[in-house]
């Protein structure tokens, strides 16, 4: 008797339509583990070795670099279907990815300025996870303000010579490349002079230290330049060139990027009221009006968060300049997430004394969530910073001076 | 969508902005035959009563200029009754696609029926029905599901106005007692089908009026000097009309969301309904307060915005929405949602 053809994964360029989401929906479902699951009994968070082989698996089925071209390691399909994915990946309460910056902020400026050779170095690297990245934007003095940034380069006529000091920046301590902002001429310039760079992190000079986050995570750290050698072809973009380019597509990042967020919140959602059904004390409350209308409200949260995401894929389809309206995907997101996982503790904090084991992982999911949510109205351009610039950008408001 | 390319939804606005303008100052019927001579109100009925056969998406902008624009009449309502009449009673409905009838519906309540060898007889009050002391007809949900239209001018009804916070175009109730229809029209799309058309065209009603007070107050605080410098150099007002800005925005996307669908269900209705009444009423509320002590005069027509999304999220029934969406997401059962929300 024949042996059965192997599954079909995502990754095959000839599935479409139903039939690659039911491929997506099929592969999730049978290569996280259960373990692994944010909404498992028994959840334990993966090791990076695991979380590395995991989503180099991710990879090879199709499930990460969706829409980069083939020729650097991706499956070259469309933003449509990266949606679809997305929703797919969303669904699932896997663990959240340890290498976003790489895909999600470096790989799309390096497709969008480097060279050929940059591409074709470091775009496979970050998919088959050989190359975790970090983002080193942000500095002591300059958070917000990134155009007051003071980490300074200069070409030494061999080689660019870094000097200065990162902070906040997440993974460092576990990254192979950090993706570098810095000036090649003085503070007065702002933003005239900022030049990219793709640096070693085991560069001679490069020193990190971790900062412990509120959420007792050591997810975030400061990162150290001491005349650190980046070489010529490792820069990106010529200064100036290198910024400006990386802003727009940082405003077409911020509305594609994280697409499954959306989905996320709905499992998160739907997992808490699961939980409540599965509590005797629970349960008699999901029958109490103040906390259905609190959990429809969060619905209708996230709804109007799937519609900022589906009808700003539209938009982009039809070829429409995206602007600034990645800021408002962003912002209503963040804010509707810290309310939803509010609403998670609040309501799970009346389980009964001894909660099942299904309850208690739900407890802990969401006292995580709420934590880590902190930082969601901060990092990617704080809720203020995001606030004026609907206010600046898409309203246009005169300044009134 | 196929079959309409030569013509989209935003191709409505500008004859529906101009069209609402002409009404201002008119009585219902006057507005009627205005609305009807731009082709308004025969967006969604059928070419054979003189429509125009659109789906429910190129009614959205139409809804969305009367909001802004403030127009008094009950305009969803003979939008989505020509369509539900096309076949039962085409001549009633070509009257309202030509504007010579004007027709409501009586959102809230069930009449008691009793079948009498073909007739029907109503009794008991139904309410939340726009403009029935000047509307010809009037559809009503009896307390066994099914909508019957009935003549307003039948012996045993009665209309009364409603404490409604709408100027423009206050609701009422309708007293029945033992009203006689000879013969029950009955339609081809149910009440939930309907209830659902209206609760996507509340939303982008509420859209349009919350544009309407956002445009305002821009201008407004543009203007207006205080401290030696306008209103809009404070950090606290550019960030609160960033904020009705990131709201109006979620409306317009959940309602284009829910034309993405073919058959959208109630998730998604639901939801473009509950945001934009709840942030339709920030919205409004907001500008009433950036504009200071002339945001309170009767003049400047805020509150007018104000009423009128306050007064589409009655109609529309918020409570009512929101319990059947919990029904559906807590409890997976919901034979009324099903009704309502057919898979």
């Amino acid at each position: 008797m024949a042996a059965s053809a192997p599954a079909r994964t995502p990754a095959d360029p000839t599935l479409s339509g139903v039939a690659y989401v039911m491929a997506a929906r099929d592969w999730l479902a049978a290569n996280v583990l259960p373990q692994h699951r944010d909404d498992h009994p028994e959840q334990i968070a993966p090791t990076l070795d695991e979380s590395k082989a995991f989503e180099a698996a991710l990879h090879r089925a199709g499930l990460a670099g969706i829409i980069w071209p083939t020729a650097y390691g991706g499956h070259g399909r469309t933003l449509k279907e990266h949606l679809i994915a997305n929703q797919e990946i969303g669904r699932v309460p896997m663990p959240e990815s340890v290498n976003s910056i790489g895909k999600e902020l470096a790989g799309p400026i390096i497709l969008a300025i480097g060279t050929e050779e940059q591409k074709r170095r470091f775009l496979p690297a970050i998919l088959e996870m050989r190359d975790i990245w970090c983002q080193g934007f942000s500095e002591p003095d300059s958070g917000s303000d990134l155009a007051g940034l003071r980490t300074r380069v200069a070409h030494d006529g061999k080689v660019w010579r870094v000097n200065g000091q990162k902070i906040w920046t997440s993974g460092a301590y576990r990254s192979q490349r950090c993706l570098l902002l810095a000036r090649t001429g003085t503070v007065e310039d702002r933003h005239k002079g900022l030049a990219l760079f793709a640096v070693r992190m085991d560069a001679p000079g490069v020193t990190t230290k971790i900062i412990k986050s509120m959420n007792d995570k050591d997810g975030f750290c400061e990162v150290f330049f001491d005349n650190v050698a980046v070489e010529d072809a490792d820069a990106l973009g010529a200064p100036d060139q290198g910024w400006s380019a990386a802003t727009r597509v940082l405003s077409i990042e911020r509305m594609t990027n994280r697409m499954y967020r959306s989905w996320r919140c709905e499992n998160e959602l739907l997992h808490l009221i699961e939980a409540c059904r599965r509590d005797a004390n629970l349960s008699k409350l999901l029958r109490d009006g103040q906390w259905r209308r609190r959990l429809v409200e969060a619905q209708t949260d996230i709804e109007i968060l799937k519609a900022h995401v589906e009808t700003g894929v539209e938009f982009l389809l039809a070829g429409a300049p995206i602007g600034a309206r990645g800021s408002l995907a962003k912002l209503h997101w963040s804010e509707a997430h810290q309310r939803l996982t509010a609403l998670g503790v609040e309501l799970l904090a009346q389980a009964e004394p001894k909660p099942e084991p299904y309850v208690r992982q739900a407890q802990k999911r969401f006292q995580d969530l709420y934590l880590s949510a902190r930082a969601e109205t901060i990092y990617a351009g704080t809720t203020e910073i995001q606030l004026g610039i609907i206010a600046d950008r898409i309203l246009e408001l005169p300044r009134g001076r | 969508m196929s079959t309409h390319d030569d013509v989209s939804p935003e191709d409505f606005r500008a004859t529906a902005r101009e069209a609402v303008a002409a009404c201002a100052g008119r009585d219902v019927a006057a507005t009627a035959r205005q609305l009807a001579s731009s082709g308004l109100l025969g967006v969604l009925a059928s070419e054979s009563v003189g429509g125009l056969g659109l789906p429910l998406a190129y009614a959205a902008p139409i809804a969305a200029e009367a909001g802004a624009g403030l127009l008094g009449f009950p305009l969803i309502e003979n939008m989505l009754l020509a369509r539900a009449l096309e076949d039962a009673q085409p001549s009633i409905a070509r009257r309202l696609v030509t504007g010579d009838a004007v027709a409501t519906i009586a959102w809230r309540g069930e009449a008691l029926s009793k079948r009498d060898a073909g007739a029907l007889r109503l009794d008991g009050a139904v309410d939340r029905a726009v403009a029935s002391d000047h509307a010809q007809f009037v559809l009503m949900r009896l307390d066994d599901g099914s909508p019957v239209l009935v003549p307003t001018g039948t012996q045993g009804i009665g209309i009364t106005p409603t404490l409604s916070f709408s100027l423009e175009a206050p609701d009422t109730t309708i007293t029945l007692d033992r009203v006689a229809v000879a013969d029950p029209v009955t339609i081809s799309t149910d009440w939930y089908g309907l209830w659902r058309g209206s609760l996507i065209l509340r939303a982008a009603t509420m859209l349009g009026a919350s544009e309407a007070a956002l445009a305002q107050t821009i201008a407004h605080v543009s203007a207006r000097k205080q401290f030696g410098s306008a209103l809009v150099a404070n950090q606290a007002v550019r960030h609160m009309l960033a904020r009705h800005k990131l709201v109006i925005e979620g409306m317009r996307s959940a309602i284009e969301r829910v034309f993405l669908e073919p058959e959208p269900g109630l998730r998604r209705a639901g939801a473009a309904f509950l945001f934009a009444a709840e942030t339709s009423v920030k919205v409004t509320e907001g500008a009433i307060q950036l504009h200071g002590g002339m945001g309170f005069t009767w003049d400047v027509p805020l509150h007018r915005h104000l009423r009128e999304v306050r007064t589409q999220a009655a109609l529309g029934d918020v409570e009512r929405v929101r319990a059947h969406m919990a029904g559906d997401l807590i409890d997976h059962a919901n034979s009324d949602v099903e009704r309502m929300f057919p898979a």
